[in-house]
């Protein structure tokens, strides 16, 4: 587990800018009146090309693999979750950007979660 | 292939330092240094580059590293000149490695079976120069069998690919098909970065 401050600060930052991005691009990217099953996978696929490019720009302060994984992930939830919400309900651009941020920060902690399991010697019968 | 790769981290080399040297490599540190510190007697280092890895080395150990990039290895002399141990470079590629049979007791990789074109003709090649029963000591990123990371993965993969890594490789079924006795995998950042210790059998 991460326990610099320096690298979790980054880590946040990084999955908060690439969800906020993924949702934004996805409600100015995805029609509101689509059926809510396509825009959820449009919404995806902005957000996770959102998040990559977040992650890759990131990636030289705060760490490749632990930077643009989290990021990529963020971008592709946020997208998800606000092209879903925009579709059904309809979302304003501000809520989209805030819903996208913190759909990043469940992303880190799912992330964190995985890497205090997986973290450490593997059985090398798997 | 070669010069075609070749090409590739010599482009690379310039920018090298800024896109790896400081995040990257602060993570990393500390897991690098603790795989490193069990180099002893005759090592050859895999793809030096611009010599970043040269700080996590133990003192006074006999290192011949490789690189595929002249201009990589031009950029890591001063690191190999401050080395405290006896540290020589050559320009190689690893799937033409013209070492003997069996001169090396140990060898290290850092990040370098992600960049290697045919990865199981690489390893074959170093189970060749190593002597039977030396060990490989990989610090490597690999692919991930765990959704949704695995998806975007294969996702990324292009791109990364275009710039220099590929991001999806199976490595460490790659170092058994190549023959190697996997004695120890340890994951570093999920599963995805990991260490690959190994050791090259009695033929």
């Amino acid at each position: 587990m991460e326990t610099r401050v320096y690298f979790i600060l980054g880590d946040l930052a990084a999955c908060v800018l690439a969800g906020a991005a993924g949702g934004w691009l996805a409600h100015a990217g995805v029609p509101g009146d689509m059926s809510s099953f396509f825009a959820m996978f449009i919404g995806m696929f902005l957000g996770m090309v959102s998040g990559m490019i977040c992650g890759f720009l990131l990636a030289p302060f705060f760490g490749a693999m632990e930077v643009m994984l989290p990021a990529t992930l963020a971008g592709m939830i946020g997208g998800m979750v606000v092209a879903m919400q925009n579709a059904m309900a309809g979302v304003s651009p501000d809520d989209a950007t805030w819903m996208g941020g913190a759909a990043g920060v469940a992303c880190l902690a799912v992330t964190y979660f995985l890497q205090a399991r997986l973290h450490g010697e593997v059985a090398l019968d798997e | 292939m070669s010069s075609e790769n070749q090409q590739k981290w010599d482009s690379a080399a310039g920018l090298y330092d800024l896109t790896g040297g400081f995040g990257p490599e602060k993570r990393w540190k500390g897991h690098k240094t603790k795989l490193f510190s069990s180099m002893k007697g005759n090592i050859l280092f895999m793809a030096v580059g611009t010599g970043l890895d040269i700080a996590c080395f133990p003192q006074g150990q006999q290192i011949t590293g490789i690189d595929i990039s002249p201009k990589m290895l031009e950029r890591a002399r001063p690191r190999v000149a401050s080395y405290s141990g006896q540290m020589t470079v050559r320009q190689m590629d690893i799937h033409k490695m013209d070492f003997e049979d069996a001169t090396f007791d140990q060898v290290y990789t850092s990040c370098t079976f992600c960049s290697v074109p045919d990865p199981l003709k690489g390893l074959t090649g170093i189970r060749r120069v190593l002597k039977p029963g030396g060990t490989l000591h990989m610090f490597e990123h690999t692919g991930s069998r765990i959704f949704p990371f695995s998806a975007m993965l294969n996702f990324m993969n292009p791109l990364c690919r275009s710039l220099g890594p590929e991001i999806n490789r199976d490595t460490v079924a790659n170092v058994r098909e190549a023959g190697f006795l996997v004695n120890r995998v340890t994951n570093v950042y999920l599963d995805v970065v990991k260490t690959i210790e190994a050791t090259a059998p009695a033929s």
